[in-house]
């Protein structure tokens, strides 16, 4: 049972640290189950290459611009 | 593509030589009478150009004044980004509008992705031979 402190202060973190919180209880529960996981450590893929819906509002800003030029 | 250039890929580290090639572009950007020079990282696989806080900063942009709120996705996720659209040229190639999604993240590469990079740009990978060419689409 999870005490309400606890989920308090998990409430209250950066978002980083929940995401370094996941990554811990994951590699737990992997090593717990023999589950071979990735090592702890950081992984950085920056390409947002499923970001579809941050490029149509992109596209939209680039309309506004084109607009503001001519207008 | 005869009116293409030419650029090389770029040894990001030293310590692992060739296999660190990467197709970095030289590109000057410009925004509010300001200009920076960068380099971007040619990012086929991103559906989107990212502009990294600081380099944002350094053109002026004010994060306040940005009201248009992109969601991006990945290790990008974690943090707030916001429309931001610049004026960039790159050599001898005649000024284009770019949109970046401007992100507080500050440890990335600039990312030149498919919106609207790859728009703007034709491009063309030749690895083996370690440059990459790019001429001006004409579409934008």
């Amino acid at each position: 049972m999870v005490s309400s402190d606890v989920l308090s202060e998990l409430h209250g973190l950066s978002k980083a640290d929940k995401l370094r919180v996941i990554q811990i209880l994951v590699a737990d529960i992997a090593r717990e189950e023999g589950v071979p996981a990735l090592p702890a450590g950081e992984y950085s893929v920056w390409a947002p290459y499923d970001a579809f819906q941050a490029a149509e509002t992109l596209l939209g800003a680039l309309e506004e611009d084109a607009r503001s030029a001519n207008g | 593509m005869d009116d293409a250039r030419q650029f090389p890929f770029k040894r990001v580290d030293a310590a692992t030589g060739d296999a660190s090639l990467l197709p970095m572009l030289p590109l000057s950007l410009a925004h509010v009478g300001r200009r920076v020079e960068v380099e971007g990282l040619m990012d086929t696989g991103s559906a989107v150009n990212v502009l990294p806080f600081e380099v944002g900063v350094a053109l002026g942009a004010d994060w306040q004044r940005q009201t248009t709120p992109v969601r991006l996705t990945g290790n990008l996720a974690r943090e707030d980004a916001r429309a931001l659209v610049v004026s960039a040229t790159v050599g001898d190639f005649p000024p284009v509008r770019l949109a970046f999604a401007w992100t507080k993240a500050t440890k990335v590469p600039i990312i030149l992705g498919q919106v609207n990079f790859l728009m703007a740009f034709d491009a063309c990978f030749f690895r083996s031979r370690g440059y990459f060419t790019i001429r001006p689409s004409g579409k934008l």
